[in-house]
């Protein structure tokens, strides 16, 4: 499995984990993935999942004046969004528990 | 900050695509201004546009459609707005000559031709937004657009072989109708900002009448100076409206 696969399915509680940190825009959340070394996805990926989880209420975009000129969306966290990331913590913790210990094992 | 012709044409191309996939106008301009935001930033940073969609640009623009919603009220507007403003100057231009009476064939074979029309021009449309070349494939819709008017002349003279049931209008009914469907066709315009069809419309028949009540020419004349006066608008509007976005 490539890692670009093994990351689809955690990319959903990042990007929700950066939201929930400060009121952030496309670019911007693009960038701050990379610089935590998410640096094999192309950028683009984001859009479709923030797309996503603005369906499921998980987040919230408002438009506002960029600095550059347009209006930009800005993406913040709503209370089910939250709730999903605890879920999602969780889910990870016991996860990489997990494969860590099996890992170990085979050292 | 103007952006590199490989991102103007990928941000065009998904447009086109959403568009033609019925998804919500307002969520498709909304998706396309948040790309074009982030292109212009990226380009500044010296990235190209395949650092955003990834090697295949066509399963990126696929990937986002995925997660729209099928906007079912819109695609519905949008058919009637262009069937009965193609049935407007057929219907306008009997109801001129004193035609008053529909076979049930013309009207089910031109509502089927125009479905199959609709149907075949959203798919072609989707299709040319997912091509690897540069251009779009202008002869294609040149020969989609000539097989249905083909189909539509077959129309027209199958109807008037075959006998089928007929309805004829009172001309009251039948000037309400006309008054009706100028009615509809200024509303949309002014509902989506739009008025190639008004003017249009306006071209086609003003001189018509003028022509034919004022300077008492023949039908045939009429109709001819009409059509080309009605061409001629058309393609400048589609020039200067070109001419406009690119300017924008």
């Amino acid at each position: 499995m490539s890692s670009t696969q093994m990351l689809k399915g955690i990319l959903d509680g990042c990007l929700l984990a950066l939201i929930a940190e400060e009121e952030i825009y496309g670019y911007e959340l693009a960038t701050k993935l990379k610089a935590y070394g998410f640096s094999d996805i192309s950028e683009g990926t984001i859009y479709p999942l923030l797309i996503r989880m603005q369906k499921l209420g998980w987040i919230e975009a408002t438009s506002r004046v960029s600095p550059s000129g347009p209006k930009r969306k800005y993406y913040s966290i709503t209370t089910s969004g939250a709730e999903e990331l605890t879920a999602f913590k969780e889910r990870w913790q016991h996860l990489s528990t997990s494969v860590e210990s099996i890992l170990k094992e085979d050292d | 900050m103007t952006l590199s012709t490989e991102s103007t044409r990928f941000l065009e191309d998904l447009k086109v695509y959403l568009l033609a996939s019925g998804k919500n106008e307002q969520a498709t301009n909304e998706i396309v201004l948040e790309l074009e935001d982030h292109l212009i930033e990226a380009e500044a940073d010296g990235k190209s546009v395949r650092s955003i969609t990834g090697d295949s640009p066509a399963a990126y623009i696929q990937s986002i459609s995925h997660e729209m919603a099928f906007d079912s009220k819109q695609a519905f507007w949008t058919i009637m707005q262009v069937y009965l403003g193609a049935s407007s100057f057929l219907y306008l231009q009997n109801l001129l000559n004193g035609t008053m009476t529909y076979s049930i064939l013309l009207v089910g074979g031109f509502l089927l031709i125009s479905a199959v029309y609709l149907t075949t021009l959203a798919l072609l449309f989707r299709k040319d937004a997912l091509r690897d070349t540069a251009r779009p494939r202008l002869l294609r819709y040149g020969i989609h657009g000539s097989v249905h008017l083909l189909l539509i002349v077959g129309l027209l003279i199958v109807n008037g072989l075959i006998d089928s049931p007929k309805i004829t209008l009172y001309p009251s009914v039948g000037w309400l109708i006309g008054a009706l469907l100028i009615a509809w066709i200024l509303v949309t315009a002014w509902k989506t900002k739009t008025w190639i069809l008004p003017i249009a419309v306006f071209v086609f028949f003003v001189p018509q009448l003028l022509l034919l009540f004022v300077f008492n020419l023949s039908e045939i004349t009429a109709v001819l100076v009409s059509y080309v006066l009605t061409s001629i608008t058309i393609a400048v509007t589609f020039i200067r409206s070109s001419k406009n976005s690119k300017a924008d």
